[in-house]
């Protein structure tokens, strides 16, 4: 292995360096000692994309990744399956609806895990090393979380359809408000993002899983309380999204109380996650 | 070229890294040594801004580091080789980064190839690592992006002795093709067999910067022959000066200023190397028991006013 090469040894000439390479602070003089300059490329940074493209590689190159999809997945089929079976003739509608459980339950895990990542498993230094405005990799994940998740609801609806013809013709079979397919795919979204907001401003998968199960309890119990009973209809988000997963249309109110509760859990939990993010100390 | 400027990092009282100043220059490799717990890691870590410094500044190649618009591809970072995702193969880990700085798979292919991971080993998942196995990964990483600035916290780690000189190779080539190196080691010896220059760090303090010929040279040659009497003429008719130390002769020169006064003379030699410099061996010793004795008071760092 000592006869390895030099690591200036290709891809040296940067033909690419021409008047529409950019100028920046970053640009050193070229050394005598025969080390260019870095490649234009290198003084071009890393483009949104391929940070979302990264990150979406990063959710299925482990072994407890790909078990992670292997299983929601497997979980979705049966579901489609078991409604099929037990529900008797059955509609896309009333198929969708009992398989989007595993997604409603796993995909919020997701997005903890994803949010929460980089600490748990200490690649932090390697990812913000390479890339160290710190928020562009925090929305690279949200992009990446959210487009996984509308790909599992473009699963979830083809193994719906094919449940419907599956159990044979049945009158109504394909009536589905779009309404409601919209709302509950907005709430499976915001769902997820409220899970990757704990995740972030925790930084460690299991307390941002215990966090996302509680937090809706803890607002139950809240409930019974004087003081705050009057508050959680505002912030506890599985009450205030309930008609949007109806296809309901809203009242003012509920408009209210929706930006509420979203506002509190996924903006501000996320403008917070992304603070602390910038300052942890990646070690 | 890394240049750092009163660079420092508190945690509460603790002085960690204390107003930290040197230059790394191009075309040299900088040793950064300092007894366990001296800072430099910490140091390292704020330099690329992976912690964010107290106070104080970096300049990369003229630049802060968060202000490169593809950092990866001109500095490469081995800080610590465990920090990598355990349940990712060596090669995927690699192609990860390969992706984020715009390389193709080939590269990742070359550099695991260069620090001699074979293609089964790097098919595994990093958590079944050996810390050699981990090492060369990290270092492989960064070698990765071509860069021009290598920062490396303890590279020698772990690696075995055919490791170490492939490494220590690596370096020297890597400096004389003009790029800059700063490593950092809790052993002298490590630093003095491949640094140009030293940075000596203790208690989160710099105690002593130089050439390594300014620190550790100033002890001059040490040298063997098989006739001492026909060694001890050359060098006297070369002009320099010597003294008998048990067997071996050390002289007031450079080792090549005696290999050629040898040659002359067509004196055959057994020996001839560096004689360590008693100086910094000396203060890199007191520095180390000063840090030891001041474990005991670090709950209450004297003079460390919060």
């Amino acid at each position: 292995m000592s006869t390895a090469a030099s690591p200036h040894h290709t891809e040296r000439a940067t033909p690419g360096a021409g008047p529409d390479a950019p100028s920046t602070p970053a640009g050193p003089a070229v050394p005598p000692g025969g080390v260019a300059g870095p490649p234009a490329e290198a003084r071009m940074g890393i483009g949104f994309a391929r940070l979302v493209a990264v990150e979406l590689r990063k959710m299925v190159d482990t072994r407890a990744g790909a078990a992670f999809h292997l299983v929601v997945v497997a979980l979705t089929v049966a579901a489609v399956v078991l409604a099929v079976v037990f529900e008797g003739p059955s509609t896309f509608d009333t198929i969708r609806r009992v398989a989007q459980l595993p997604l409603a339950l796993f995909l919020p895990l997701l997005g903890v895990l994803v949010a929460a990542g980089e600490w748990t498993h200490r690649s932090a230094m390697v990812t913000f090393a390479l890339e160290p405005r710190r928020h562009r990799i925090v929305f690279a994940k949200i992009v990446a979380v959210v487009l996984v998740t509308l790909a599992y609801v473009l699963l979830l609806w083809a193994l719906s359809a094919a449940g419907a013809l599956a159990s044979g013709p049945s009158a109504g079979a394909w009536e589905v408000e779009p309404a409601v397919l919209a709302g509950s795919t907005a709430a499976l979204v915001i769902d997820v993002l409220c899970g990757f907001a704990l995740g972030l401003v925790l930084a460690s998968g299991a307390l941002g899983i215990l966090a996302y199960f509680l937090l809706p309890i803890v607002l139950q119990i809240a409930t019974l309380w004087g003081p705050t009973e009057r508050i959680v209809p505002w912030i506890a988000i599985e009450r205030t999204l309930a008609p949007v997963v109806e296809g309901a249309t809203l009242t003012a109110l509920e408009w209210q109380r929706i930006g509420t509760s979203v506002g509190l859990w996924v903006v501000l939990l996320t403008a917070l996650g992304l603070w602390l993010t910038a300052r942890r100390e990646a070690k | 070229m890394i240049e750092v400027e009163n660079l420092s990092k508190h945690y509460g009282a603790l002085r960690a890294v204390d107003d930290v100043s040197f230059v790394a220059r191009p075309g040299r490799v900088t040793g950064f040594l300092g007894p366990n717990g001296a800072g430099k890691s910490t140091a390292m870590r704020a330099m690329v801004g992976l912690t964010r410094p107290t106070s104080g500044s970096t300049r990369i190649l003229g630049a802060r580091y968060a202000e490169l618009r593809n950092p990866g591809r001109v500095v490469g970072l081995l800080l610590d080789a465990g920090a990598v995702h355990a349940g990712r193969t060596g090669r995927e880990s690699l192609r990860v980064d390969a992706s984020t700085l715009g390389l193709s798979a080939s590269r990742v292919d070359e550099v695991l190839d260069l620090v001699g991971l074979t293609p089964s080993e790097a098919k595994r998942r990093v958590g079944g690592y050996s810390l050699g196995m981990k090492q060369r990964l990290g270092l492989a990483r960064a070698f990765l992006g071509e860069p021009e600035v290598l920062v490396l916290d303890e590279p020698a780690n772990g690696l075995d002795p055919q490791g170490i000189h492939w490494m220590r190779g690596r370096l020297r080539t890597f400096a004389d093709r003009g790029g800059t190196v700063l490593l950092s080691s809790h052993l002298l010896h490590e630093v003095e067999v491949v640094a140009d220059d030293i940075v000596v760090i203790g208690r989160g303090r710099i105690v002593a910067q130089g050439t390594k010929a300014d620190l550790v040279g100033a002890g001059g040659a040490l040298v063997r022959a098989r006739d001492p009497r026909a060694l001890a003429d050359a060098l006297a008719a070369a002009g320099l000066t010597a003294r008998d130390e048990g067997g071996a002769v050390r002289v007031d020169a450079t080792p090549e200023q005696v290999g050629v006064a040898a040659a002359a003379a067509g004196v055959v030699l057994l020996e001839l190397r560096e004689a360590t410099g008693s100086g910094l061996e000396e203060a890199f010793l007191q520095l180390t028991t000063a840090t030891d004795r001041t474990t005991d008071r670090s709950m209450d760092p004297t003079g460390a006013v919060a």
